[in-house]
């Protein structure tokens, strides 16, 4: 029996990864526009791959990106360096960062709704990886483009294994979440 | 010998808190997970602040901050998480193992550079 991601948590999935993409992947107060696609093609040559996993449910989350220019340069104005600085693992570490702090946000929206639930450390991985998303069967796979900047986008993906119907009362949230961050709450 | 231990699997992030607390004159030390970050520790038991991420490779933050009240018994040394969980099991955990303090990423030292110069005695 298939399992079912309900309309609503669809929605609520965009949502949530296009308010963590804005607020991860740009500068603050800079536009991130994230659309849906439906274009499954992949050519950038690696992702970094997250899981959020709760009892009833996988998500992976793949960020597709190549080495070059463009997103050392994008990458390097984040972490105020310069494109020849943002090289080799150095580049690899700043994306796998960059990602890290957009699959928190995406992991603190679903803690709201499911209290049991975690995320992956990040994985840098050849594209050919994400061909084989198909052996998981997931029950929901979208694909997005984020415009990170006039001279970059971004492709992200995805994929919801669901071990049972997945459903949540989605309602618009994550704008207020953003506040809470880099507060010190003292104990 | 260091007055603040920044434990992080992300050099992104060591280098940039690191940085930011030398530019304002403390001095740091940085370690790469849990299992380094109780290492360093215990060579360097002058350490006033730990600030530490939580999911990590080897050995997470929590029970880093567990076995540094724990196996090392320093009940001294402040403890602040910086991290992407914010869930509230985590944040009793941390309490539990008396971490004085909770940010959720990304860093922005302006905000706390004042309140970790007390927390590290400087």
């Amino acid at each position: 029996m298939t399992n079912v991601v309900s309309e609503r948590a669809r929605s609520g999935l965009d949502h949530f990864l296009a308010q963590a993409t804005k607020n991860a992947l740009v500068a603050t107060g800079e536009s991130c526009p994230v659309t849906p696609i439906d274009d499954a093609s992949a050519t950038e040559r690696e992702v970094v791959m997250f899981t959020v996993s709760s009892y009833t449910f996988r998500i992976l989350l793949f960020i597709h990106f190549e080495s070059n220019a463009a997103t050392r340069a994008h990458f390097g104005r984040l972490a105020d360096k310069s494109v020849d600085e943002m090289a080799g693992e150095r580049f690899l570490d700043a994306m796998m960062e960059r990602g890290n702090l957009l699959c928190g946000a995406l992991n603190r929206e679903l803690a709201l709704f499911f209290p049991h639930i975690g995320m992956s450390t990040p994985c840098i991985l050849h594209r050919s990886a994400v061909e084989h998303i198909g052996a998981v069967t997931p029950a929901f796979t979208r694909r997005y483009r984020a415009q990170v900047s006039a001279d970059l986008a971004l492709r992200l993906t995805i994929a919801v294994c669901a071990f049972a119907d997945l459903d949540f009362p989605f309602d618009h949230r994550a704008v207020d979440e953003t506040k809470a961050a880099s507060e010190l709450e003292i104990f | 010998m260091a007055q603040i231990l920044i434990v992080d699997d992300s050099s992104t992030v060591r280098g940039e808190v690191s940085d930011f607390l030398r530019k304002n004159g403390l001095t740091v030390e940085t370690a790469v997970d849990g299992k380094d970050g109780l290492a360093k520790l215990q060579r360097d038991p002058q350490i006033k602040l730990i600030v530490s991420d939580i999911n990590m490779p080897n050995m997470d933050g929590l029970t880093m901050a567990e076995k540094v009240r724990g196996e090392l018994r320093n009940t001294t040394v402040n403890i602040v998480m910086l991290t992407t969980e914010n869930s509230l099991m985590m944040k009793e955990r941390g309490k539990a193992a008396g971490i004085k303090g909770w940010i959720v990423k990304p860093f922005k030292g302006d905000a706390v550079l004042e309140t970790f110069r007390k927390l590290a005695g400087g």
